[in-house]
């Protein structure tokens, strides 16, 4: 069957896609999320900002990438979700551009501080939990038509179990970005977050427990890589409890199994309908042609994007304390 | 209703984006140049004025990355049919855009504005280049684009039962990236950017040397800015006609527009309407100055291959109002009068950009520049180019109505099935009060970047710096 392969080969780059964005990104969503909490003064503010100011841009491309891969590899299921989901992706988009304009606004617009410090606090903390919600619906399933489009509203996306993967990902995003000002800022803020992570990282073993169970009940016949994946999350949560330093790693560890675990539920589904309908990796798929261009663009860009982007952190290696002069 | 207000939707967002990314790619060229010059002939000028348009860039990009994302967003949330019928070339252009473009300027960006202390200067300099790469290439994907959704090429059409346009596959992926227009739209958008970023940089030291500050920098700045401004103003006649000669081949129906032709003309005397007032209701152009034969030789004469012929035949807008067997009349044209006013617009600021640009050249080469008229002139022209730009932008894409993709499926056809007229009406509001503001922050950031920038002493406030760090 044509197409058979690059169907699965892009499957798979819209799921890495995702994961890098969130292991790069998530140290933003993660820190505003709880940005009054970590920092108190403008000193530890700064330091927060500054330690991921010089790499936003290029982690949010991970965002648009994995957005375009769905939207060239799957038409349909990018029009249904962007389409049908209107106000939950614009609320989304709004509070992404928050994110986006109060990191670099913070340090330059002197006058406006503490509002641009708002920002940078509920910009991120929404974008966080929609993003965990929406994937939440497309899991569970929407209903849709036989075109399949989206007919339910914006309170079909607010299911309860919709709800509690946007609680699972918002305590998974913080533990990552905690792990990551624990290696990247000095000061006061490490300690902070070296207590944020205990509660964070509780949060997400009882949510993610209860998810397993959840979703277990919705899916009677999931695979047996279902059952190892969640229990390589599970041994890793409670192995933050006993360790003390490497919790980005470990994070970045758990970020990636949980990508891999939504795979495997997911699978072959891109967006699950309600009933016996879906947009699967093989009813929307473009054109050979298409996917097969994809691939190679990513075959040829990704390793040069990886060098660069690797040469980026090597430049801004060490901590930062908010004192040093970034303009 | 949510038809038009998904487009005004559509238009805020597209005209408020297109003003920052003009910035961007202009600055980009600009800092290259200066970093290059810097690094072969060392002197600290050169690196004082680039510092200065890199922090420029910096809030100007902000604003830029913020508007582009609503757009990517605003395919899928206003345009549903159309991202799913144009998903096969969008997973192609903008797969490339993103991977081989925003990477390279998001990465290299943050390199550019936190590395200076950090980078050797070879690696310094070569960020530099990269950004330009990367919003040159950005440009040239998100061209590719747009001109293929005005010359569709390298496709096939999938229909539904009823006839509708279900599906375009993309069957051969080099022409449907380089279709007829992409080259000269890339010239052409290219060009228009580095005489936006070039007359901003000259405007800004024609304000230094003006206020009589940092006057050894600001002379540097005004002469190396101010030709790479004038050549590109005399340029862009160049790329336009180009760019007309593509529209004139492949979108009769705009180039109609453009000219405000009502009927079809024959050579070699086809008049050009200078100015004219169009009453599109009567479909006749009621007080109309023409210059005669001046049509012919605009669309008759190519240049690459050259060849003349100046018997070509223009056709008129009534050729494109068609009745159809059950008498409604149905009109393949864009709306004239905005298309021809729009592309009016663009021509006389062209003119008036490559007219002060020669006379600058003049000025420069005369060494009579510090003039405080021709100053003012130049300080007082730079909003002038977003205008231009914006004008040239709704020449082009209001040109290609009322097609999305010219020829295939028509703009009212591809909107999100469902979409609420009270969510979008919230959208507009909600997105145009938030960009009004960030625009307003970024002005007033860079109003104050350069009225407090103090190039002469720089090397004093470093020290100043380094000693308060020890």
């Amino acid at each position: 069957m044509e197409g058979y392969v690059t169907q699965h080969l892009l499957y798979l780059a819209i799921g890495a896609a995702f994961f890098v964005y969130t292991f790069l990104y998530g140290p933003i969503l993660g820190s505003g999320s709880v940005f009054h909490v970590i920092s108190k003064e403008e000193a530890d503010k700064k330091a927060v900002i500054h330690s991921v100011v010089p790499f936003w841009d290029g982690a949010g491309v991970w965002l648009i990438a994995a957005a375009v891969l769905i939207w060239g590899g799957f038409p349909q299921a990018y029009a249904t979700i962007f389409g049908g989901f209107f106000l939950a992706v614009f609320l989304l988009l709004i509070s992404l551009l928050l994110s986006i304009a109060s990191i670099e606004m913070y340090l330059k617009d002197e006058k406006r501080r503490n509002f641009w410090a708002n920002c940078y606090f509920i910009g991120n903390l929404v974008s966080s939990l929609i993003l965990g919600v929406a994937l939440g619906n497309i899991i569970m399933g929407i209903p849709m038509s036989k075109e399949m489009w989206f007919t339910g509203n914006f309170f079909t996306l607010l299911r309860p179990y919709a709800l509690l993967v946007g609680l699972l990902g918002l305590s998974l995003l913080i533990t990552h970005a905690m792990g990551y000002l624990i290696i990247k800022v000095e000061g006061n803020v490490p300690t902070k977050a070296q207590e944020i992570i205990k509660y964070s990282n509780s949060a997400f073993l009882i949510l993610f427990v209860i998810f397993v169970f959840v979703t277990h009940h919705m899916f009677k016949n999931l695979p047996l890589l279902f059952w190892i994946i969640s229990a390589i999350i599970i041994l890793l949560s409670i192995s933050m409890f006993f360790v003390r330093s490497n919790y980005f790693w470990i994070s970045t560890a758990k970020l990636f199994f949980s990508w891999c675990l939504i795979g495997v539920i997911q699978y072959p589904y891109l967006v699950r309908g309600i009933g016996d309908i879906g947009i699967t990796i093989f009813n929307n798929s473009s054109s050979p042609v298409t996917q097969k261009v994809m691939l190679a663009i990513l075959a040829i860009g990704l390793p040069i994007v990886a060098l660069y982007t690797y040469y980026s952190y090597f430049v801004f290696r060490g901590k930062f304390s908010g004192k040093e002069q970034m303009y | 209703m949510e038809l038009i207000l998904a487009r005004i939707h559509f238009a805020m967002a597209t005209t408020f984006h297109f003003i920052f990314p003009a910035i961007t790619i202009g600055l980009a060229l600009l800092i290259l140049i200066f970093q290059t010059l810097y690094l072969f002939r060392e002197k600290e000028e050169y690196n004082k004025i680039s510092q200065l348009l890199v922090k420029i860039l910096a809030v100007v990009f902000v604003v830029g990355v913020v508007t582009g994302f609503t757009l990517s967003f605003a395919f899928g949330m206003y345009w549903a049919k159309f991202s799913k019928i144009a998903g096969d070339l969008i997973g192609i252009t903008l797969t490339a855009e993103g991977v081989f473009a925003f990477f390279l300027e998001g990465v290299f960006l943050g390199l550019l504005l936190f590395g200076q202390n950090r980078l050797p200067k070879f690696m310094y300099w070569f960020s530099t280049l990269m950004v330009f790469l990367g919003t040159h290439l950005s440009a040239f994907f998100i061209l590719a684009t747009n001109s293929w959704m005005q010359t569709p090429a390298g496709y096939e059409i999938i229909k539904n039962a009823i006839g509708q346009v279900e599906k375009i596959i993309i069957v051969d992926w080099v022409q449907a990236i380089f279709n007829p227009s992409t080259i000269a739209r890339m010239l052409h958008t290219t060009v228009a950017t580095w005489i936006t970023g070039s007359l901003l940089s000259s405007a800004i030291a024609a304000y230094y040397l003006i206020n009589k500050k940092n006057l050894e920098v600001a002379r540097i700045m005004f002469k190396i800015s101010f030709v790479i401004f004038a050549l590109s103003a005399v340029g862009q006649f160049f790329t336009g006609h180009l760019q007309a000669m593509v529209a004139y081949k492949y979108q009769p129906a705009k180039v109609a527009a453009f000219e405000a032709m009502w009927e079809t003309t024959r050579g070699p005397n086809i008049p050009m309407s200078i100015i004219a007032i169009v009453d599109e209701k009567n479909q006749r152009n009621i007080i109309d100055i023409q210059v005669p034969y001046l049509n012919a030789l605009l669309y008759g004469i190519e240049f690459f291959p050259p060849h003349m012929d100046l018997n070509i035949e223009m056709k008129g807008i009534k050729e494109f109002v068609k009745t159809l067997d059950d008498g409604t009349v149905v009109k393949e044209h864009p709306p004239v009068a905005i298309t021809y006013y729009t592309f009016r617009i663009m021509i006389f600021l062209g003119s008036f950009f490559a007219l002060l640009g020669l006379m600058g050249l003049l000025l420069i080469y005369k060494n009579a520049y510090e003039n405080p008229k021709f100053l003012k002139a130049v300080l007082h022209s730079w909003p002038l180019p977003f205008i231009a730009n914006t004008a040239g932008w709704y020449t082009a894409e209001i040109g290609r109505q009322p097609y999305i993709i010219y020829g295939i499926i028509k703009t009212k056809d591809t909107l999100t099935p469902g979409l609420n007229t009270l969510n979008v009406f919230l959208t507009i509001i909600l997105l145009l009060a938030f960009f009004v503001f960030l625009s307003y922050v970024a002005y007033q950031l860079i109003t104050k970047i350069i009225k407090e920038n103090n190039l002469e002493k720089v090397e004093v406030e470093e020290l100043r710096q380094a000693s308060q760090e020890a």
